[in-house]
């Protein structure tokens, strides 16, 4: 036994520990075949926290701790678990006992150790071959032959002799020398035939009838009840049914001593009280009992000077290897692993860990220019960087239907493409392709292509001699540009198409006018006459031949009077044509204009200094209904009249200066306002609601005012050559025209720099215009055209003006690069006229 | 017949007039036909040796296109029987004279199918007769007379025959007195130029429409003397009684009422043949109004939102029609209470509608002249017209047209070239006036 101990330490302990639950199926029989609860969980300190999400990983720590991926890792990975169950060892015992107890039952306490031994080795016979096979590669062949052979033969004594050890007990024995074989097994040596044959000579473990016990006779069942107990009764015990077990008959006295005569065993059989017979025993036991009467081992085989095993060589090794025994724990399935597995799943049912979600497969295939594209994005994104991006190539273009060889006779070049194709210079853009369509009727006939050469090489030179550039084009959509401006269809009435021609004039017409009442128009031409005319109807209605080029003709704006003024040559004429208003307001007007000559005399000191002369016209003049004359020996090249028709202002340009001169009609007086003026005036105006006064000089409108004679504001148009100027009805806008075609609105409460420049004319314009009456104004200009705007001007002053092109007319014609001269509003309709140097008058409805 | 292929139709012909009356069952007729092909079945059907042209209309609509094309644009089925009313197709007006004057004609008017009432822009009112002879140069007006109106036959002896207004403000009466056409009296009052003159159908009233936007109501009798007023002004005023030359010596007639509510000039004016004081005007101010004279009460407002130049009123139609400066001629209820309602609008004529007439008959026919020199004429059952009158002089042509007169079978019309075209317009059994070049 003590050798037995040798052989592993780890089976001695496990000896020592056995010991005690050994006994315990004496006092609590009932507790065998219970499994021993495995310690409680308290012991699995050993396991981490399991994290979620870590489970593929953790199933694949545990693949591999098992131990079972390959050969290779083998050993470590038993010292591994060596390691791993150190500390379960004990629980691992208690299983060990378990079996061991149940194995044993029945058998005598001193088996205990034999049983022991035969269970380490079944376990050992669980390895599996392979196993088996690494482990015992070096053992010795001939001495595992001999020590079976003689196992076998004690094996079979041993049945022979004794039938009532039963099976386990013949099993453990054999197991035993097994064992003992196996304790040799380093003699096997690399002789893997040797192995092979103690293979086969292993002893069949079979199952016999013998080895049942349910054929045995009902035993004993009163347990360790002493059978003193018993000694009063008729009975020993009880079955399993409760029923008595009688006491079998004794002999007497004289049987035993007869029997003491006659029977020859009788030295050899022995009182069994607890089943009250007599045992007769077998030549084995007496053996034993020898033995041990003399003080020997009982066990005649056990062979207590057997050669010592060097289970660890006495040598110094380089690399020592072990001849221990593969661990038994190897082959059991750790508990902590169960453990551990159990808790992921539990974390797994109770959803703690899910699992992973699936790279998503990236495509097999990818593209050539990618990189070349990003890398260009990425330097283009480097802000400040020196570095010049580079710019992918242009990709070549596909090839089409007429790269065929074979393409469709729609692409093949006729006779005269193709002599046109020859005829242009080679490699130029001026060929629309490099190459003529040409028609082989089979794949098998396409020659070599010559140029291929030549065309890779102009496509690597393109690719990388060829300097690229990067453009930033702003995609800017045009319509956005565009203000919102309302359909001018929703700003109707304006007007939009001629109605009317008013024919007479033989020379450019400078200048018309429309009397306030808006049935009467009058028109002053170049060739020396005023025209007046029926405005519905286009009939001319009176004439006057002032023989001098009209540059002005302008009705008085009173509606009480009916007269109006023309500058012609070196004066202006004030007429006041008959025949078209009533009589009372005729003889008002003449009264008004002929009132000053009684005046005359008062005040001719102060007019001394003054080029003016107020006339009375001659009689013929008289006649036609020109009532005054009033020279200023310079060309008068335009009259304005003050709102309320008793002031008109004239100016007269020459070189030299112009000058404005304001003359009071009613009076026959005149004075100069501005002793000197800055640049040519280009145009005159009265404010049509202040007491204000604009003059237009080359680059600015200075607005005067007329009562406190000083200067209010100077208008900045930016333009070089201002043409005409126009004050809104309600007093607080300006429209100013240029020659360089440029059309400025001021808003007077808003800043000397105009609010709104438009330049829509081709050419210079000639005038501007306002509508008295609808939010309308127009422009003509040289280029022929008038264009009608709506101009809406609102009584809130947060809102600005709103200003919207509605419409060009056309229909003057050019004469000598002037276009449209004259435009002016109907006071009443919507109605636009218009004067050109084609010597008509227009009207537009 | 040979069956054909084409799509055919199911007609029904009806005639209003008895004696073109045909068979009241339909017949099938092919799709593709236009007028000319139907009024060939009809005469065939009438077993007419002559021809007579018929119009046709379908719901009350002119068919100026194929059947089939009609059914298509109506969407209408070709399963279902198709009524037809038929009429007599008017026959299109011939210009059979043209009288010429030096000046402008501003307005005329027919007093009968021979004598023809002109006024012109020189001042002076032309009577012509059907053998293109001016009877008579009636003057008397300073300035350009602007309008006339003829009240009755002028063959009635002492009675006013004619009226005339002029830019000199004044409307002067014409009649017969000693067996010479003169100036009975000059009706002054108006500020501005008389541009309208009408007298009611009775003659016994006149009115007239100026530019200062009043309209003015006169007695068209003689007056025993000169009515003060505005006489005393003229007193006052040597030079106008030196200008008004022989003629100073005529009474002076002022008005009985003045119809102010226009806003801007008064252009035209037209009285309603079935009630004597009903008075339609047109001006500037885009309004067509109606007033009752009697009363001096402006009834009714219709506003568009073009200036009206001519207005005329259809007894038979019960509609007012007209002229405008955008080129169209428009149609109004004048009994309808919505005041912009306009029933029709007739657009075609590429210049402004200086004057429109109806016809004296009808209530569908409608003529107008326009400064693009085109008279037409419309049914207006159809909204394009049935003919366009171009002018046929070289002097005539492009020259703008300003006044019309429709008189029975007599479409007048005269403008810018001082020639009157005389124009034979109705059904072809009308007699046509014995006019002689």
């Amino acid at each position: 036994m003590a050798v037995k101990n040798k052989v592993a330490s780890k089976n001695k302990r496990s000896l020592a520990n056995r010991d005690e639950p050994a006994e315990k199926p004496d006092v609590f029989p009932t507790a065998q075949g219970i499994d021993v609860p495995s310690e409680p969980e308290q012991s699995s300190d050993e396991d981490d926290d399991v994290e979620e999400g870590d489970f593929d990983e953790i199933l694949k720590e545990m693949a591999e701790d098992q131990g079972f991926s390959s050969a290779d890792e083998e050993i470590e990975n038993e010292n591994e678990l060596d390691d791993d169950d150190s500390e379960g060892e004990d629980d691992n015992d208690g299983n060990d006992s378990e079996i061991h107890s149940s194995d044993i039952e029945g058998a005598s306490s001193e088996e205990g150790e034999e049983a022991d031994s035969e269970d380490i080795e079944s376990d050992n016979d669980d390895i599996s071959p392979l196993e088996r096979t690494n482990s015992r590669l070096t053992d010795g062949q001939e001495t595992a032959v001999d020590s079976d052979d003689a196992s076998e033969a004690e094996a079979k004594d041993e049945d022979e002799e004794d039938e009532e050890e039963g099976e386990d007990e013949d099993e453990a024995s054999k197991l035993a020398n097994e064992g003992m074989e196996k304790l040799t097994i380093r003699d096997f040596g690399s002789d893997l035939s040797g192995w092979k044959e103690y293979r086969k000579t292993l002893p069949q473990i079979d199952a016999g009838y013998a080895s049942d016990s349910s054929t045995e006779e009902p035993a004993n069942t009163i347990g360790s009840v002493p059978i003193e107990w018993y000694e009063d009764y008729s009975h020993i015990g009880y079955d399993l049914d409760g029923k008595r077990i009688m006491r079998p008959a004794t002999a007497d006295e004289l049987d035993k001593f007869l029997d003491n005569m006659d029977n020859p065993d009788v030295f050899r059989t022995a009182r069994d009280e607890i089943n009250q017979k007599d045992v007769k025993l077998s030549e084995e036991e007496i053996d034993i009992i020898r033995r041990i009467h003399g003080g020997d081992i009982p066990d005649a085989n056990y062979n207590p000077y057997e050669d010592t095993v060097e289970w660890f060589t006495s040598q110094t090794m380089v690399t020592p290897l072990s001849g221990a025994m593969p661990s038994k724990r190897g082959f059991i399935p750790s508990k902590w692993e169960h453990k551990r597995i159990m808790k992921i799943v539990r974390a797994i049912r109770q959803g703690r860990i899910t699992r992973s979600k699936p790279k998503s497969t990236k495509p097999k295939y990818y593209d050539v220019w990618e990189k070349a594209e990003q890398l260009g994005e990425k330097i283009k994104t480097l802000e400040g960087s020196a570095r010049r991006p580079r710019l992918p190539a242009p990709r070549a273009a596909l090839p089409a239907h007429e790269e065929s060889y074979h393409p469709p006779p729609e692409y093949l070049p006729t006779e005269k493409e193709k002599e046109q194709w020859e005829n242009q210079i080679q490699d130029s853009n001026y060929r629309k392709r490099s190459f003529l369509p040409q028609d082989f009727g089979s794949l098998r006939a396409v020659p070599g292509y010559d140029r291929f050469i030549q065309e890779r090489f102009q496509r690597c030179l393109d690719l990388y001699l060829a300097p690229r550039m990067m453009k930033k084009t702003t995609n800017l959509n045009a319509e956005e540009l565009i203000p919102r401006l309302p359909d001018p269809r929703d700003l109707r009435p304006f007007p939009s198409a001629e109605a009317l021609m008013y024919v007479g004039h033989t020379g450019r017409v400078r200048s018309i006018s429309v009397d306030p009442t808006g049935l009467w128009l009058l028109s002053g031409s170049d060739d020396g006459t005023v025209r007046m005319w029926e405005l519905v109807t286009g009939r001319c209605s009176g004439m006057w031949d002032l023989k001098e080029v009209v540059y002005m003709v302008s009705w008085n704006p009173n509606p009480d009077m009916c007269m109006f003024a023309a500058a012609v040559g070196g004066r202006v004429v004030l007429v006041t044509p008959t025949g078209i208003c009533d009589d009372q307001k005729q003889l008002v007007s003449e009264e008004f204009v002929r009132a000053g000559f009684t005046n005359t005399g008062n005040d001719d000191e102060d007019d001394g200094s003054l080029p003016v002369s107020w006339d009375m016209p001659t009689s013929a003049e008289q006649a036609s209904g020109i009532r005054v004359s009033v020279a200023m020996h310079k060309t008068v090249k335009s009259v304005a009249w003050h709102r309320r028709g008793d002031y008109m202002a004239s100016l007269t340009a020459e070189e030299g200066g112009s000058s404005v001169l304001i003359h009071q009609v009613g009076k026959h007086k005149s004075q100069r306002p501005f002793r000197k003026l800055k640049g040519a005036v280009q145009a005159i105006k009265f404010h049509p609601t202040r007491p204000w006064f604009l003059v237009t000089t080359q680059r600015y409108v200075r607005i005067y005012n007329l009562m406190q004679q000083m200067l209010i504001k100077t208008l900045q148009p930016g333009v070089k050559w201002i043409s005409s100027v126009d004050v809104h009805p309600q007093g607080d806008n300006v429209i100013v025209g240029s020659y360089d075609k440029k059309l400025s609105w001021f808003d007077l409460d808003l800043s000397v720099k105009p609010y709104k420049s438009i330049r829509y004319h081709k050419q210079a314009i000639r005038q501007v215009q306002f509508s008295r009456r609808f939010p309308l104004f127009a422009t003509v200009s040289d280029d022929g055209t008038i264009q009608v705007y709506h101009g809406m001007v609102y009584q809130d002053l947060n809102q600005n003006p709103l200003i919207v092109p509605l419409k060009i007319l056309r229909g003057h014609e050019i004469r000598n690069s002037l276009g449209v001269l004259d435009c002016v509003f109907h006071p009443i309709q919507p109605w636009l006229l218009s004067s050109g140097a084609d010597g008509t008058i227009r009207l537009w409805t | 017949m040979e069956p054909s292929s084409e799509p055919q139709v199911q007609i029904r012909l009806v005639a209003k007039q008895q004696k073109y009356a045909v068979p009241d069952a339909p017949i099938v007729v092919p799709q593709q036909l236009q007028r000319y092909g139907l009024s060939d079945i009809v005469n065939h059907l009438l077993n007419n040796e002559k021809p007579i042209p018929f119009d046709f209309l379908i719901d009350g609509e002119f068919l100026r296109v194929s059947v089939a094309n009609y059914l298509k644009e109506k969407n209408l089925s070709a399963e279902n029987i198709l009524t037809l009313e038929y009429v007599e197709s008017m026959l299109p007006p011939t210009e059979i004279a043209s009288f010429s004057q030096d000046d402008w004609i501003s307005s005329v008017a027919a007093a009968s199918v021979d004598r023809f009432v002109v006024g012109s822009y020189d001042g002076i009112v032309r009577v012509w007769n059907a053998q293109s002879e001016c009877e008579d140069e009636l003057r008397g007006h300073q300035s350009a007379v602007k309008c006339v109106a003829v009240a009755g036959d002028l063959s009635k002896k002492g009675k006013i025959e004619m009226i005339s207004g002029s830019q000199d403000q004044t409307a002067i009466a014409w009649g017969s007195k000693n067996g010479q056409r003169r100036a009975l009296y000059a009706a002054r009052g108006h500020t501005g130029n008389i541009e309208a003159v009408a007298i009611n159908p009775t003659n016994t009233h006149f009115v007239t429409a100026s530019t200062d936007s009043t309209i003015r109501f006169w007695s068209l009798a003689v007056p025993k003397h000169s009515e003060d007023g505005q006489v005393a002004l003229t007193e006052q005023e040597p030079a106008a009684k030196k200008r008004k030359g022989t003629n100073v010596d005529i009474m002076t007639k002022a008005a009985i009422g003045t119809l102010s509510g226009h806003v801007g000039a008064v252009t035209s004016i037209c009285f309603n043949k079935d009630q004597e004081s009903q008075v339609f005007s047109g001006g500037w101010d885009h309004s067509v109004r109606t007033w009752d004279v009697a009363s001096g009460v402006n009834v009714a407002t219709s506003l568009c939102d073009k200036v009206v130049l001519d207005v005329a009123y259809s007894e038979h139609s019960r509609l007012a029609a007209t002229g405008h400066a955008d080129h169209a001629i428009r149609l109004w209820d004048p009994r309808s209470q919505e005041s912009t309602v306009v029933k029709l609008r007739l657009s075609s004529h590429k210049g402004f509608v200086s004057s429109v007439a109806w016809g004296p008959n009808s209530a569908y026919m409608l003529a107008s002249a326009s400064h693009d020199s085109t008279v037409k004429v419309w049914d207006i059952r159809s909204r394009t017209p049935l003919y366009t009158v171009q002018a046929t002089n070289d002097k005539d042509k492009g020259k703008k047209l300003l006044a019309l007169d429709w008189h029975e079978s007599l479409l007048l019309a005269g403008g810018e070239s001082g020639s009157l075209r005389i124009h034979s317009i109705g059904s072809r059994n009308e007699s046509v006036a014995g006019i002689h070049e």
